[in-house]
């Protein structure tokens, strides 16, 4: 049987954290840390310039530059990992989901028993299933984008730029977004303020349940509108509940989508 | 970027074809024609006792009579209905009597002519014809315009009630909503977890190698906490409250992020008793340590400043960061959250603004100095 102790890396932007944990870690004769970084592109370039020296990866999320799984995403091989985070919801979510190991910060001395427990059954380590497979780096990339997209859930405003000036509009009173001339603006209440995404962007961010693309160019709160109505041809105009009656007309390709989700 | 109001735009707004609804309405309504021939054609039978083989006949004729009445009639109510009833809704009744009383004896008299030309009628009896139909076509036109028309005044009514009712409802929940979210968002905003997870994580690795500073953060955790606890969203606080608070952060937050947290507070001491809104400066300052110390490897240099400029108070929090698109910032907490409260403290005289100015990020408030 093989006793060796198993090399462990560190890699956390606060060095306290860094510091509790090789604390936390020396109390385990099976664990020898082989080193720490609070920069993750240090710790790429270390775990790179020879990938089998370690054999466990203590890997923090949220990190400057890059996050965890960006950085992981980067190494030339796959250590067994074992995330370490405070509180990330989103992280948390893609744990659970994919079977992750994780540790949630502080670390509590029964957790980190129970994931090296894990650890030592494994050996000679073997890295868990989820890394094993071969959409691996797709999945990394995905779990980056995803928590550098922010806050989960829909958002309630939307921020909008006057010249020096931002201000937030709530998505609420916003009646519909128009694009014009490569500029996108919430109009609300009749007045247009410029916001920063395109019409693409807004409908993918945006509670779809809320905001309806009726055009190549335009977004509409169904909440704001007041009436439908066909035309002649198929052409359907949407009246809304502003006090200007706005009129917007809906895209020929359009207009069965349109329909169905207003219930019509 | 300049500001372009999109107005005016006649691709994507376009003006509505009223006649169009109506138009449609019109020929709905056109099932009422063969159906007053044949209450006609009965009455005929009840009244008149018709001989069972001149009923082909009659049928025919009472059709004539009912189109040419019935189709204008039904025209002309459609539009007096269209463009009086919300103007006059109570004189729209005498103008319906008056259109249906000229509709009915104008198609009375084209339908004798028509009858005339289809042979159905001689050519000599023109006018008994005419006398003996007016009575009946009146009557039988006034009693089922009027009907109509009522019961589609009625239906209207009962539909804009709905509507009404319906769209009180809709507004109702929507501020039920909004007032369930304002909570739920201030908790939020009030304790931030991953905040205090990090700063929990600080303190237990201090604990051994240095308690003195272990305990010093728990306390000013805790000062942190209380005061957001406890501030109210609606009052102001003295901007020395404020800056104790936004010390104990930067203090808290100096620990867990070591050199890369550097800062420097220049607020004169003759500003310590105005009034600020609560966290609001610490919302700034929250917000440049989330997106430029905590995102850079190098961290960032923080100063806060505040002065006094007649009536306004402008308080700035600049940072030596890259700036952050307003894509970045998520509108739910921190900047979006500060903007609604400055909006309901102080209307539009509460201003926050975001600048780039030499390289670095200018965050600021500025309201008005309360006296």
């Amino acid at each position: 049987m093989d006793t060796a102790p198993l090399r462990a890396y560190l890699v956390d932007d606060e060095p306290l954290a860094i510091e509790r944990l090789q604390r936390l870690l020396a109390a385990f004769p099976s664990i020898q840390i082989a080193g720490s970084a609070n920069d993750p592109a240090r710790a790429i370039e270390f775990l790179n310039s020879d990938p089998a020296a370690i054999d466990v990866l203590f890997l923090d999320i949220q990190m400057p530059g890059m996050n965890g799984f960006e950085m992981l995403s980067r190494l030339a091989r796959q250590p067994f990992v074992i995330f370490t985070t405070a509180y990330d919801q989103r992280a948390l979510r893609a744990f659970e989901t994919n079977a992750i190991d994780y540790l949630l910060k502080p670390i509590d001395t029964d957790q980190l028993q129970r994931a090296l427990g894990k650890l030592g059954r494994l050996r000679p380590v073997a890295v868990p299933v989820w890394q094993q497979s071969p959409d691996l780096p797709a999945m990394l990339r995905d779990l980056a984008a995803s928590l550098q997209r922010g806050q989960s859930g829909y958002p309630q405003r939307i921020a909008s730029r006057v010249g020096e000036r931002i201000s937030f509009l709530p998505l609420d009173d916003v009646t519909h977004f128009l694009a014009h001339d490569k500029l996108t603006y919430a109009v609300v209440n009749g007045k247009s303020h410029c916001v920063d995404q395109t019409i693409v962007e807004l409908e993918r961010r945006l509670d779809p349940a809320k905001f309806l693309r009726i055009h190549r160019a335009a977004l509409v709160n169904v909440d704001w509108v007041h009436e439908v109505n066909s035309w002649f041809a198929g052409k359907v105009v949407l009246t809304l509940k502003d006090a200007q009656h706005t009129q917007l007309t809906v895209a020929r390709d359009r207009v069965s989508t349109v329909k169905q989700r207003l219930g019509i | 970027m300049t500001y372009v109001p999109a107005q005016n735009d006649s691709d994507l707004c376009a003006k509505p074809e009223p006649t169009r609804n109506w138009a449609i309405a019109f020929l709905k309504g056109m099932w009422i024609v063969p159906a007053i021939a044949v209450a006609v054609v009965m009455l005929f039978l009840v009244f008149e006792h018709t001989r069972l083989s001149d009923v082909g006949l009659k049928f025919i004729a009472s059709l004539i009579y009912s189109a040419c009445i019935g189709i204008p009639s039904s025209f002309v109510l459609n539009w007096t209905s269209h463009r009086y009833s919300v103007r006059f809704p109570r004189l729209v009744v005498l103008f319906d009597v008056a259109s249906l009383l000229a509709t009915a004896t104008a198609g009375t008299f084209a339908g004798g002519i028509v009858l005339q030309l289809v042979r159905i009628e001689p050519r000599n009896r023109f006018w008994l014809e005419f006398w003996s139909a007016y009575p009946i076509a009146l009557i039988v036109t006034l009693a089922f315009g009027l009907t109509i028309t009522s019961f589609e005044t009625m239906r209207h009514k009962l539909q804009s009630a709905t509507i009404q009712l319906r769209t009180r409802q809709v507004e109702q929940e929507r501020a039920n909503k909004l007032l369930a979210e304002a909570q739920l968002s201030s908790l939020e905003s009030r304790i931030h977890p991953h905040f205090l997870f990090n700063t929990l994580n600080s303190i237990a690795a201090l604990i051994p190698s240095d308690p003195k500073r272990a305990e010093d953060t728990v306390g000013k955790l805790a000062s942190l906490l209380r005061f957001s606890l406890n501030a109210n969203q609606n009052s102001l606080v003295p901007l020395s409250q404020e800056l104790k608070i936004v010390r104990d952060y930067l203090e808290i937050e100096s620990t867990r992020f070591g050199p890369r947290l550097r800062y420097q507070i220049d607020v004169p001491d003759t500003l310590a008793d105005i009034k600020v809104p609560p966290l609001a400066l610490q919302t700034l300052v929250e917000n440049s340590v989330k997106h430029v110390v905590a995102e850079r490897t190098e961290g960032a240099t923080i100063r806060i400043t505040g002065n006094r400029d007649g009536g306004r108070i402008s308080l700035k929090v600049i940072d030596d960061g890259p700036g952050f698109s307003l894509a970045s910032i998520s509108p739910e907490h921190g900047l979006g959250n500060l903007s609604a409260r400055l909006q309901l403290l102080f209307g539009d005289a509460g201003q926050l603004d975001v600048i780039r100015v030499d390289a670095r990020t200018v965050a600021s408030v500025s309201f008005p100095a309360e006296s």
